[in-house]
């Protein structure tokens, strides 16, 4: 018998299994999809230090800035600074009274702010002027009243779920992606004690049995939570974001929506990202839709601030299912952002624990906090190190591009990004070129994956398809959204895993059609042409799917 | 500038109309503003799915009989149309060695896509062509050529694809080959490697190469991604005689060697025809039928009949403006996605379907027209341009999708060649 099963792969649920195998239980590891396949995956991407917190909790901020610092310190290579501008708008170029207060209470804001960033290495805040805001970026709306800068860090959300599923399997935890609930198997006095599990994929059935069984399904929560006859009570709600085509800025800009509400531009990776919305959600989350109007309250909020967003290309739309704590009465945007954690005895599951709620900023603390949970009800469990010992890949300085490019004779765009990726990790990767020289080749120009960096994540980091590697490597991800990598990506696939030709292009349908959808609420004049090309390329040229 | 006929666009649409007004004894302009949608086109000619064995014509007909496909607007001339495009394309791109149908009685070639899967197209230039897998010998083992980089990758799912649609009576199998062995080679891309064989005493390099390889795997016929990108006739025989089998070669998908070499044989029939070919931007003019804009220059072009041959949303044609609004870009003429005039991005299934294989009515948008190929206006009348009857062809022309077996540069080439008489006509 298992210590514990953790059911869910986002960020909760991988890091749940990772500082538990840590602390020594005995942990498998379940998601009915793939690592980060929900909201853990559908965010804006950003490691922030809780700056929102300082209006009604002071000891939050300072919690968020420390674990903060804490991610900076496991996962140094999957971490980038994005530098944040705060524009305040005015009318005809006259600051008035109320433009002029508005940033001299911004300006005291973002001091108090500034006692926090030490903890997470962040720079200090300025008061820029007109002229200063457009020194740093150009693109910005004319005649400001002026600005606030402050510091903050964007990442990677896939490969952090990934790495934190890859280390609880370094410590010996059990993984199993792709792998469904499909009931909770009961002990004396109603004792959750494991789960029935069917792989999604091959159909196979098993039983596995645990001390304690941990909810960490977002969104699905409640569904997991009602097979063990508990009311597990969320109010979901959906966020959209749309990613551009290039990076606009250098900076993020953080802007007001038509409702008052803030709305980021965010330079993220080699794209930009606009988001979010923040609407109530009654719809299943295995089904989220983007509407165009969604998309155009982004786009309205983001060109007030920054017009030179409408001669980018809107790439795509998405939408995750935030798990917000239950509430009734306040708006949307007013629900607390704070966790809790559930320990279901009482409602007569003993056994049974949930997490609910939180941000992708806090997970790690999140996790020890749920993990010490555990550990009280089993009685046993070492003291948690999960802000100490590495995420894989962030173990040693990672190799400069330099000398990969060199080394390994490939393009240097790709080392740079395979780099970032996988960190020190990277010469494992990269050694893989040496079993054929065809490794070496791009699979996926525009975001720069490597054949071999596919290899490595089928091997060693529980990718069982396109959709998985696009998790893993940004495959898909660029600009031309597929178009370019889905058919050598299929290629791979197929000697990788032995694969039929008919299983591979399969697979090169899906990882297209999985990008049509959020293409589809964007279809513009560019992406109507791309879609032409990609079309050309799969359905007329490749006849994908056989002779009409 | 002066001439009967103004044709917008230089792709298989426009080379067409512009061949065959010319032909008819026109004075023609092409204007064209870039590179377009033929250029990146695989090699294939398709004019209509059929099944094996059924006439192009049979195909045709079929497409006819959908509402809105441009097909269905000539009536009982479909059949002469497609036998008089077949001729015009094998006349004017002999030096592709372009083969397979002659007039609508015959069928389509089977062809080997860059996936590995069975492409039908009823023409093709001379290398592909010649590698119609239905007219493979029963036992043939066809090696297909994996050289380096993802491209040997894709080799082997190609071979994968094949040998599995062509068994049991005959067979396919991956060569590796020992051409490109350096750690560098593996970043060369499809258009390199054809550049590079082009050069002296490569391609025979390669088919030695080849030979070993085929010798090795016990193939009798071999697939190549490439040939070369100058001269694919005489380079499809020196590579067959090097290597000591027959050699052809593959569908290109973008960006695509053959699609490459398809745009400059078109161009070059065009020259020889005598058609005034013009870079620049196309619009409407309110002196002349059409003014051409080239950096600061603005130049009137009266004529007395305008082809719109423009392309669709990838060669321009079409515009979807910020607002969902549909037009042609020259003249700003109305198009339409089925019934509507606005693309609204609604979560609807009638513009978009749930999976980028479907047939989503967004991407067939284009220019109505009526039985002489006449655009037509918001009023479903003739559109005019400064008096001037505007004709439409190819892409630009609304209600056929090529990934959905509708035909592709088949249905340009036949619209065009009509629209390019028709305007011929119109300007006596």
């Amino acid at each position: 018998m298992l210590d514990l099963l953790v059911i869910g792969g986002g960020v909760n649920g991988t890091g749940i299994a990772r500082d538990a195998a840590m602390r020594g239980l005995s942990v498998m590891l379940i998601e009915k999809k793939d690592f980060a396949a929900g909201a853990s995956g559908a965010n804006s991407g950003m490691i922030h230090g809780g700056a929102r917190y300082l209006l009604t909790d002071r000891d939050l901020t300072r919690i968020a800035c420390i674990d903060s610092g804490y991610i900076q310190r496991i996962a140094p290579h999957l971490l980038f600074r994005i530098p944040f501008l705060f524009p305040v708008l005015t009318k005809n170029g006259h600051a008035t009274l109320a433009d002029r207060a508005y940033l001299y209470s911004a300006e005291c804001y973002f001091a108090e702010y500034d006692r926090f960033q030490p903890l997470k290495n962040g720079k200090q805040s300025a008061l820029l002027n007109d002229k200063e805001m457009h020194d740093l970026e150009p693109g910005l709306a004319k005649d400001l009243a002026g600005g606030l800068s402050t510091d903050e860090y964007g990442i990677d959300p896939f490969r952090l779920c990934t790495l934190n599923a890859r280390s609880a399997a370094e410590h010996g935890a059990e993984i199993a992606n792709h792998t469904e609930v499909t009931h909770l198997l009961r002990g004396d006095g109603g004792r959750v004690e494991g789960a029935g599990l069917r792989h999604a994929l091959t159909g196979e059935r098993r039983e596995v049995r645990a001390r304690a069984v941990f909810n960490a399904c977002g969104a699905w929560g409640p569904k997991i939570a009602a097979l063990a006859g508990v009311e597990l009570k969320l109010r979901p709600a959906k966020g959209v974001h749309v990613t551009l085509d290039r990076r606009l800025s250098n900076y993020g800009v953080s802007t007001r929506s038509v409702d008052g509400r803030d709305v980021f531009i965010l330079p993220h990776e080699d794209s930009t990202i606009i988001g979010t919305t923040d609407d109530d959600y009654y719809g299943d989350p295995d089904d989220v839709a983007v509407h165009d109007d969604e998309v155009k309250y982004l786009l309205q909020s983001a060109e007030a601030y920054f017009p030179a967003v409408r001669e980018a290309r809107v790439l795509r739309a998405w939408a995750g299912v935030r798990p917000t704590l239950y509430e009734y009465g306040p708006l949307e945007d007013k629900l607390s952002r704070d966790h809790v954690i559930h320990d279901h005895a009482e409602a007569g599951a003993p056994g049974l624990f949930s997490i609910v709620g939180g941000k992708l900023a806090s997970f790690r603390l999140m996790s020890e906090e749920a993990v010490d949970a555990v550990c009280r009800a089993l009685g046993k469990g070492a003291p948690c190190t999960t802000h100490t010992l590495p995420l894989p890949g962030g173990e040693a300085t990672a190799p400069g591009v330099d000398a990969l490019t060199r080394e390994h004779q490939v393009p240097p765009f790709a080392a740079a990004r395979l780099s970032y990726r996988h960190g020190s990790e990277a010469p494992r990767v990269l050694a893989l070129c040496a079993e054929r020289q065809e490794l070496r080749a791009q699979a996926c120009p525009c975001e720069g994956v490597l054949f071999a960096e596919l290899a490595f994540a089928l091997r060693s980091e529980f990718a069982e398809g396109l959709l998985d590697l696009r998790r893993r490597c940004r495959l898909g991800m660029g600009i031309c959204q597929g178009a370019r990598c889905a058919g050598p990506a299929a290629a791979l696939y197929q000697e990788e895993r032995k694969a039929t030709a008919d299983e591979a292009l399969a697979q090169a349908e899906a990882l297209l059609d999985e990008r049509w959808k959020g293409h589809r609420p964007v279809l513009g004049n560019d992406a109507l042409a791309q879609a032409e090309l990609t079309r050309g390329t799969y359905f007329t040229t490749g006849a994908l799917r056989g002779a009409p | 500038m002066n001439a009967d006929v103004a044709v917008v666009g230089g792709g298989m649409a426009g080379a067409c109309a512009a061949l065959a007004a010319s032909k008819a004894g026109a004075r023609v302009i092409e204007i064209s503003r870039a590179p377009g949608a033929t250029a990146v086109s695989s090699g294939a000619i398709d004019f209509a799915a059929t099944s094996s064995g059924e006439s192009l014509r049979a195909g045709a007909e079929r497409l006819a009989l959908r509402p809105g496909h441009p097909y269905s607007l000539l009536g009982k001339d479909l059949g002469a149309a497609l036998d008089g495009a077949l001729l015009l394309l094998r006349h004017s791109l002999s030096s592709l060695g372009l083969a397979g149908a002659r007039t609508g009685a015959d069928g389509n070639l089977w062809l080997a896509s860059p996936l590995g899967r069975q492409k039908a197209a009823a023409l093709a230039q001379g290398p592909i062509a010649a590698g119609d897998l239905h007219a493979l010998p029963a036992g043939a083992r066809l090696g297909v050529a994996a050289l380096c980089g993802g491209q040997a990758i894709e080799a082997r799912l190609i071979a994968s694809g094949l040998h599995q649609s062509l068994s049991p009576a005959s067979s396919a199998v991956a060569l590796d080959l020992d051409f490109y062995p350096a750690a560098a080679d593996a970043q060369r891309q499809l258009a390199e490697i054809a550049a590079d064989l082009d050069r002296p005493g490569r391609r025979s390099a390669f088919g030695e190469a080849l030979s070993r390889a085929a010798k090795r795997a016990g193939a009798t016929h071999i697939l190549v991604p490439t040939v070369g990108l100058a001269n694919p006739v005489a380079a499809q025989a020196e590579l067959g005689s090097a290597a000591g089998l027959p050699v052809f070669e593959l569908l290109g998908a973008p960006p695509s060697v053959p699609g490459l070499r398809l745009q400059r044989a078109l161009e070059a029939a065009l020259e020889a025809a005598g058609v005034i070919r013009v870079r620049g931007i196309a619009e409407r003019s309110l002196s002349a039928q059409l003014q051409i804009i080239r950096g600061g220059e603005c130049e009137q072009v009266s004529c007395k009949a305008v082809v719109l041959a423009s392309g669709r949303f990838l060669g321009g044609g079409i515009r979807c403006a910020p607002d969902g609004t549909l037009g042609d870009s020259a003249l700003g003429l109305p198009a339409w996605a089925g019934a509507r005039r606005r693309i609204v991005s609604l979560m609807n299934e009638e513009l978009a379907g749930q999976r980028a294989g479907d047939r989503h009515l967004a991407l067939e948008a284009g220019l109505r027209a009526d039985s002489r190929l006449r655009a037509l206006d918001e009023d479903g009348r003739p559109a005019t341009a400064n008096g001037a009857p505007v004709f439409a062809a190819g892409a630009a022309l609304g209600g056929y999708d090529p990934a959905r077996g509708d035909g592709g540069l088949g249905v340009a080439a036949l619209t065009g060649r009509l629209a390019g008489l028709f305007a011929a006509e119109a300007a006596r």
